[in-house]
């Protein structure tokens, strides 16, 4: 059961229930602003019946010809709230804009060791695309896959045949 | 062609001291503007370049000197003006920009760039006024740019927003008009457009006009959130309390979209509405879809939602939870129709025969235990557990999802206040209990990987809360003590559960120990704006127990949070009117009102110069010295008490409390009272203490610094 409407900046406030997990991290206001002033579209919250915040998505839509496509830049649901599809909501809104913007695809990025959320983007109907090396800097660096799914507009699913050697973090378009 | 040629040895030139600048070798960058100013005595770019490198090292009043030379020369060129904004924007000069703009404007008035400029000048000083006259301009400049006459209107909202007495009976109306006459023009083209023209309406409280407009061709272009006309229409239907067509349109949105809670909120609205009203359908009238008048339709309708769900793999909650609410609200109105549902009991035990090895089950169900009987919600506690095989202390669960089922019973028997009933022995024994259930429950969680959290970690959770109580009842510290071993031992086993971390800082700091806090809190990461909601859980203690380093520390990290975000957001207003995102302009501009009012804002503030004038002196002259640094005038009061924002979230941490002794509204008020009368007590003692010390003033340098 859940209400699913554009983040606004009040939500920043009370997001600690989502954003203290682990692997969520926590940016920068400008970073947030950015993403709110130039694709409020693609920034969407889930909402509980009392008010709280279950969990949310942020992406955006870039690149040139047919490269032009959806992101998720964030993606995260609070414990209490998994295995209950909320994350397979949110994604589908984020397809269905990238949609409406004519994207000939979406793509992501995810832990190479994040095998829960890689199975359930493979449900989805996302495939790996290519590896990327030490994508995620910490403690130990970690390598990301660069999941992709084809929308309505990449007829022929050209965007998604995948890479078969890794790539540097620097070698991204 | 001469002038390109002139460009292009001009970049040229300029190319070394960009490099430097940007590899962040600002000595390198002085020498090489030296070398091209050596060449080219007036080459203003090469000068501002210059004046930049300056500031960075430090050479301030050198380099505001080239600043106010080369302004006063009233600039036009593109990458002087640009190294300018930058120069202005370290140091924090932001009206400068705007005059640095209005002086070129002004020597090339048909500019757009420079024009266009200027007006983002304006928007980071919040000028609204002149804001809008610039995008008249550049309206008029650009009559086919539909996003200048907007930044324009906009701009009028704005003002609305800064002088209220106006904003109904002058900037609104104006804005108003200026909107309609775009719409009349059949001149709208962005979906920015409309949704600005839509917030004007409501501003105006106009929801008629707001309604002809969605349900007109303009409707149509509000594409880019789902359902979002729709929904409007259905929202401005209820305003208007057109009861029949917002229940139609809910009705029909929830078809699509069966587990949205806010569509069967606004569905029920309108269903209670219309049964108010007694209201009927004509017969033979031709609407667009059905209208569910009566109570024996909505239980119809939510039942053949439920059926729907349940041909899913998955259900939803959705439909469920709508048909207790619909029973909430038929027992609130006293409807007999009430009977139809059945019992509460009976709602009660299905949602949870469906979602009782969820976590989320206990959220789902406390707004509705009420629905329930004080001595029948104990009974039905009792009977889900024995449902389950869970009663007694020996029966043990069989895997996660059948020790969740037990944990959800458990969670709402503290909810209903079973826990408060009991005597403090029986709470004992109720505890040891706890922490063999959790103990037996870490084998279902021998896969998790050290991000994620055990899954019986809430029975601990419990446990402790329990020890509070005890301590509570019996002031014996060595409770507070065992739950402190419990939670540092659980730690190990869920390395990154933050609610065993929230816990032990309110422990510790419960006992006065204050040591543990500060790594428990850095290991919580927390940042940014989490510094507001959050640095409440060690800034109430950490100077009050007299660490005074840490102190330090923590209300420094507060006070960056604050002052830098106040310079940085300002660039998202600009890109909210470059990209039309209009609806989030005043958000922003409101946003950072909240955050520079924020109540912490103002405590670590008020905290850092009292700590300030403790560590950072002494001797009488070195105090004295220090209130000079600070500016203080001791008979003015700084804060405004009135607009003063708590943004600390008191609900961070988990609580299964009765609706009576959690953390409810009552308490949130109070705890801001208290705040605030503790902040006016460290504001009074600092103004007291500079008083006293400007008072005794030993020399007349002292004076001198004071009076600067």
């Amino acid at each position: 059961m859940t209400t699913i409407r554009l983040l606004t900046c009040d939500d920043l406030f009370k997001f600690n229930n989502v954003n203290l997990d682990p692997l969520t991290e926590t940016y920068g206001l400008p970073f947030y602003m950015q993403y709110m002033a130039h694709w409020p579209e693609y920034f969407q919250v889930a909402e509980s019946p009392n008010g709280e915040i279950m969990g949310y998505i942020m992406g955006k839509s870039e690149g040139r010809a047919d490269n032009w496509h959806g992101h998720v830049t964030a993606l995260t649901v609070a414990p209490e709230y998994r295995r209950l599809g909320l994350a397979e909501k949110l994604m589908n809104i984020l397809e269905d804009v990238s949609e409406k913007k004519m994207c000939y695809f979406v793509d992501l990025f995810v832990r190479v060791s994040n095998k829960v959320a890689v199975g359930m983007y493979e449900k989805l109907g996302y495939s790996v695309y290519r590896q990327v090396i030490e994508y995620y800097s910490g403690e130990v660096d970690e390598d990301a896959f660069d999941m992709r799914k084809a929308l309505s507009r990449d007829v022929e699913k050209k965007s998604v045949i995948p890479i078969p050697h890794p790539v540097r973090p620097e070698e991204l378009d | 062609m001469a002038g390109r040629v002139h460009v292009d040895v001009s970049e040229r030139r300029l190319r070394p001291i960009y490099d430097c600048l940007d590899n962040g070798n600002n000595k390198e960058a002085i020498k090489e503007a030296d070398k091209v100013l050596k060449k080219q005595k007036n080459f203003q770019c090469a000068k501002v370049l210059k004046a930049l490198a300056l500031l960075r090292t430090g050479k301030q009043d050198e380099s505001c000197n080239i600043l106010k030379a080369v302004h006063a020369e009233h600039p036009t060129d593109d990458s002087t003006l640009q190294a300018m904004v930058i120069c202005y924007k370290e140091m924090h000069e932001l009206d400068q920009i705007a005059t640095l703009y209005e002086n070129a404007s002004k020597a090339q008035p048909d500019n757009e760039e420079i024009l266009s400029a200027l007006f983002m000048a304006y928007v980071r000083i919040g000028n609204y006024k002149k804001q809008q006259q610039t995008a008249m301009a550049l309206h008029r400049l650009q009559p086919h740019k539909n996003p200048y006459y907007f930044w324009a209107v906009m701009s009028i909202v704005m003002q609305a927003h800064e002088t209220e007495n106006l904003a109904k009976t002058m900037f609104l109306p104006l804005a108003e008009r200026m909107a309609q006459k775009y719409v009349k023009d059949d001149k709208i083209e962005a979906e920015a457009e409309v949704q600005l023209y839509l917030m004007i309406l409501d501003l105006l409280d106009k929801p008629q006009e707001a309604l002809k407009m969605v349900e007109g061709p303009l409707g149509a272009k509000l594409t880019m959130e789902q359902n979002l006309c729709q929904t409007k229409r259905g929202e401005l239907c209820i305003q208007l309390k057109k009861w029949p067509q917002a229940n139609m349109i809910f009705r029909q949105l929830l078809l699509d979209n069966p587990d949205n809670w806010y569509f069967y909120s606004q569905y029920l609205k309108s269903l209670f509405a219309l049964i108010e009203q007694d209201w009927s359908p004509e017969p033979g009238s031709s609407e667009e879809g059905p209208i569910d008048n009566t109570v024996e339709k909505a239980l119809n309708f939510i039942s053949e939602r439920i059926e729907e769900t349940k041909e899913n793999q998955k259900p939803q909650r959705g439909p469920y939870l709508a048909r207790l609410e619909l029973y909430k609200l038929l027992r609130q109105s006293n409807k007999p129709e009430l009977d139809k549902l059945g019992s509460a009991f009976q709602l009660l035990e299905e949602y949870f025969d469906l979602y009782g090895s969820k976590p989320c089950c206990f959220m789902d169900l406390k707004p509705y235990m009420c629905l329930l009987e004080d001595d029948e919600k104990q009974k039905w506690c009792n009977f889900m557990l024995e449902k389950v095989c869970l009663v007694s202390g020996d029966q043990l669960p069989e895997n996660q999802k059948h020790m969740q089922q037990h944990l959800n019973v458990c969670q709402l028997q503290r909810h209903i206040g079973e826990h408060h009933k009991t005597t403090h022995e029986e709470k004992l024994l109720l505890i040891q209990q706890l922490f063999k259930r959790y103990k037996h429950g870490l084998q279902f969680g021998q896969e998790l990987l050290t991000t994620d959290l055990q899954h019986s970690d809430n029975y601990l959770l419990l446990a402790v809360h329990l020890l509070v109580d005890v301590w509570r009842e019996t002031g014996q510290q060595q409770f507070l003590r065992e739950a402190i071993v419990q939670l540092e031992e659980a730690l190990q086993k869920s390395p990154s559960s933050f609610q065993f971390k929230m816990a032990l800082i309110k422990l510790y700091c419960l006992l006065g120990a204050f040591g543990p806090c500060p790594a428990v809190y850095d290991s919580m990461d927390i940042k940014h704006i989490q510094n507001d909601t959050l640095g409440y859980l060690v800034s109430n203690s950490v100077s009050k127990l007299g660490f005074l380093n840490s102190a330090c520390a923590m209300y420094g990290s507060m006070l960056r949070f604050f002052s830098v975000n106040h310079k940085d957001t300002t660039e998202y207003l600009i890109q909210a009117y470059r990209y039309g995102s209009f609806t989030k302009v005043q958000e922003f501009v409101k946003f950072r009102e909240r955050l520079q009012q924020s109540l912490q804002y103002a405590s670590a503030t008020e905290e850092r110069r009292l700590l300030d004038l403790t560590i950072d002196t002494d001797s009488h002259s070195s105090t004295e010295k220090m209130l000079g640094y600070m500016d203080v005038e001791p008979d003015k009061d700084t804060i405004s008490w009135a607009k003063l924002r708590d943004n600390r979230d008191l609900e961070a941490m988990l609580s299964w409390d009765p609706e009576d002794r959690g953390v409810n509204d009552e308490v949130k008020k109070r705890s801001e009272e208290e705040e605030i009368q503790w902040l006016k007590i460290r504001n009074l003692t600092f103004r007291c203490l500079a008083a006293s010390v400007m008072l005794s003033k030993s020399d007349s340098k002292y004076q001198c610094s004071c009076n600067q």
